[in-house]
């Protein structure tokens, strides 16, 4: 048998499998569903629907010969580009432009080819209002983003992901353009997202691809000083576990895990390894300290659940923010205090949901030196807040000096004398 | 008397030409399509067809002892017979793909359309229309013609194309023809419908109201190369004016042809070997070995055998992309020439007949 042929009987017995586990709709028109392939809100590309294509037709975006009656329509780029897309991205860097990334041409509310408005994560599911960017190409010009060239270099550098190529797209990294729905319409049966490693279906419309899979308790979307059910992220309703939430932790985990190492253009070093199993952080699957008091503020704190593992968009806008590391603007039902700025502020966005004023005057001391659980109660002088680990006195130190992906306290190691590393996880 | 004598012996001389009984052979008087000299009782006998399909006789004489020219035979409206009728004066019935049961167009479509003045529905053939307002003699993807798109020759699709004219460029093909056996493109008459050097296996109902098991069998070469001309290939003889759609060096892929990154759509290239995506192993809702045969978006193949592909992923090479799998030649209703109402999919008057191989994108 010809090899080919043999590729092919494998490729058909791999369909035929896949398709087995695949939801009804899916079979039924995954295009047509898609937010690109609706005849009602698709893909329309202005100087291809002034000549008569339907709305959601391929040719939005495609041009099967790089022309259309014989000349090559707006944008025009002289040449036929990559996947017989109407144009090339060059895969230029910040601040982008349409011309920087395909997407861009139309998920930028000035695109030449067509306008499409998106809000944040903080906006749409999280609560917020209008502030903030009104569309793709604008959240990813804020303070910080995923930087696309990293993402397509990382993707495409790894074997996990065969079906990128160098011409890929690095949005497709997470978005697949033939199958990516509105996730808002429809929540959570509308996903927007799939995993790198399995870019041909969609990740998080059903269980157990959804935040109920943890031990999760949906944000509020609208703060509440007391426990209630309503009022929760993502559709500010009454679903507090986590199964309107697609399984972020499952996509972003694809990429960001203790496996992988990817680097950072924009921070100069690589990403800080992250580990959301069990065992791993304590924001996602590690177990708290025995005793450990973290004054959680609510939901958390009457949730009745142990062991909370967060989604990673309960903290982060995965297109970009006008915080450092794409903190959202709005956590746990409220905007931030103040901007995410530099690690010095950290407390804008652990304050959200670690209540700093329990127990004292001084934020946060009570948590580190003060309560039964608290892990420097001798080695800094007691219970009381002392003056070893805080140069200039009575000064607080910055959260990031500990806490963040990945870290423990042995910084302390050799830096003051008096003061041993216990070793143990600290975010 | 006289006129009697001088048909029989040119009718016999024909036989004798012909080596064997060929099926599909032109048949009939030979006054059926010849004028000896162009003269009946004083009345010339060589006309044209006007718009309205009747006969406009003149002083012109024909090449070839012809009554009339290629339009002269082939307009008509189809009703399954052996003389194909590529032009209709009145619309015809495409329906929505051309291929349902009461449809009466060819293979190739109709020139109706264009004949109409929807310039982008039909090649712009000399003789059905004028030429083309926005392009003049430009053809999309090549360079400037001569003159105006003709059905035969130099600037035609029939026939051999270095022939100074139309007749002369068709000579011999219908008194040589033989569909009953694989068209090897080795002569006019050995090409499939003519067009020299293509290769092909002829449907002998030219594909009226064609099946899975009734249609025309197309070549097609699975290329590894864009630079690649697939000498033989139905396609390649579209790049004969289209050729950057066809094929030259980044005009087809980025990288490697095949496992690369497509920059136009792939045309002489098998499915089979597709890398980016699994989907085509389901063409025509099939299961990945033996798919059915569409009609409404076929596949060549490399097969050069006399009879016809009635499944896919049957053999190697047996799913290779041409263009015809999404355009007609002659015309259609639609833009492009398109097979079916691909631009005003996916809205509810569109037909996706993209879907046919691209599974998934429906």
């Amino acid at each position: 048998m010809p090899y080919k042929q043999k590729l092919t009987r494998k490729a058909a017995f791999g369909v035929g499998l896949f398709c087995l586990f695949l939801p009804a709709a899916a079979l039924a028109g995954a295009y047509l569903l898609s937010a690109h392939g609706s005849s009602t809100v698709g893909v329309e590309r202005s100087v291809m629907a002034s000549a008569g294509y339907g709305r959601g037709n391929c040719g939005h975006c495609h041009e099967m010969h790089a022309s259309l009656a014989g000349d090559e329509p707006a944008p025009a780029g002289g040449e036929a580009s990559p996947y017989a897309l109407f144009a090339e991205s060059l895969d230029l860097g910040k601040p982008y432009t349409q011309t920087s990334n395909f997407c861009f041409f139309c998920h930028n509310s000035t695109g030449s080819a067509q306008q499409v408005t998106n809000k944040d994560y903080s906006e749409r599911f999280g609560g917020g209002d209008s502030t903030g960017p009104q569309d793709i190409m604008v959240a990813f010009n804020q303070t910080s983003s995923h930087n696309l060239g990293d993402i397509k270099t990382f993707v495409n550098n790894s074997s996990a992901y065969p079906w990128f190529s160098d011409d890929s797209n690095p949005c497709n990294g997470c978005h697949n353009p033939h199958l990516a729905k509105q996730n808002w319409v429809s929540i959570p049966a509308n996903s927007a997202i799939s995993k790198p490693s399995s870019h041909f279906t969609l990740w998080g419309e059903a269980s157990p691809q959804l935040m109920s899979a943890y031990s999760y308790e949906a944000p509020y979307a609208i703060w509440q000083s007391t426990y209630v059910a309503a009022n929760r992220e993502p559709d500010k309703g009454t679903t507090t576990d986590g199964s309107k939430t697609p399984d972020y932790v499952g996509l972003c985990t694809d990429c960001h895990n203790s496996s992988n190492t990817i680097n950072s253009t924009s921070l100069g070093r690589n990403l800080k390894v992250i580990n959301w199993a069990v065992g791993g952080e304590k924001h996602g699957g590690l177990a708290p300290e025995s005793g450990e008091s973290i004054h959680v503020r609510q939901p958390y704190a009457s949730s009745g659940k142990s062991n909370l593992v967060l989604s990673c968009l309960d903290c982060h806008d995965p297109h970009g923010s006008s915080n450092i590391m794409l903190i959202r603007r709005r956590v746990n039902g409220a905007n931030l205090e103040a901007a995410f700025t530099s690690m010095d502020y950290m407390k804008a966005v652990c304050g959200r949901c670690h209540d700093a004023s329990v127990g004292e005057t001084y934020k946060w001391r009570d948590m580190h030196h003060g309560t039964a659980g608290a892990p420097y109660t001798a080695t800094c002088g007691g219970p009381v807040y002392g003056t070893g680990c805080h140069p200039g006195g009575g000064v607080p130190i910055p959260c990031g000096n500990c806490h963040f992906h990945g870290s423990d306290d042995s910084w302390l190691l050799g830096r003051f004398s008096f003061a041993s590393p216990t070793y143990l996880k600290t975010f | 008397m006289r006129h009697q004598a001088v048909r029989g012996t040119f009718f016999v001389v024909l036989l004798l030409g012909c080596p064997g009984v060929c099926q599909a052979k032109v048949s009939g008087l030979c006054v059926d399509c010849h004028t000896m000299h162009n003269s009946q009782g004083g009345a010339p006998m060589a006309y044209t067809l006007s718009s309205t399909g009747t006969k406009v006789y003149g002083s012109r004489v024909n090449e070839g002892l012809l009554n009339t020219d290629c339009i002269g035979c082939h307009q008509g409206t189809n009703a399954g017979g052996s003389l194909p009728f590529v032009f209709d004066v009145g619309a015809p019935n495409y329906g929505t793909t051309g291929t349902e049961a009461a449809t009466n167009t060819l293979a190739g479509g109709n020139f109706y359309w264009v004949s109409q003045g929807a310039e982008r529905t039909g090649h712009n053939v000399s003789g059905v229309t004028p030429q083309d307002t926005a392009h003049g003699f430009t053809p999309p993807g090549g360079a400037a013609m001569d003159g105006q798109i003709t059905c035969a020759g130099t600037l035609g699709c029939h026939g051999n194309s270095s022939a100074a004219t139309q007749t002369q460029a068709i000579m011999g093909g219908h008194h040589g023809k033989d569909i009953s056996g694989w068209q090897d493109g080795t002569s006019v008459a050995k090409s499939y419908r003519f067009i020299f050097p293509v290769q092909g296996f002829e449907d002998p109902d030219f594909e009226f109201q064609p099946t899975q098991s009734q249609h025309n069998k197309y070549y097609g070469v699975d290329r590894s190369s864009e630079t690649n001309l697939a000498a033989g290939s139905i396609s390649s003889h579209c790049a004969r004016c289209h050729g950057d759609f066809h094929n030259g060096s980044n005009k087809i892929a980025a990288g490697s042809f095949g496992s690369g990154v497509w920059l136009r759509h792939p045309i002489d290239f098998d499915m089979s070997r597709a890398a980016s995506s699994t989907e085509y192993t389901t063409y025509n809702n099939g299961g990945g070995t033996a798919n059915p045969y569409s009609v409404i978006s076929p596949v060549a193949t490399a097969s050069t055998s006399a009879g016809v592909n009635t499944s896919v992923y049957s053999s190697t090479d047996d799913a290779i992309v041409m263009c015809l799998s999404c355009h007609r030649a002659h015309g259609t209703p639609y833009d492009a020439i398109m097979r079916w109402d691909y631009k005003k999919w996916p809205q509810a008057d569109g037909y996706n007949g993209c879907a046919v191989c691209h599974t998934s994108k429906n």
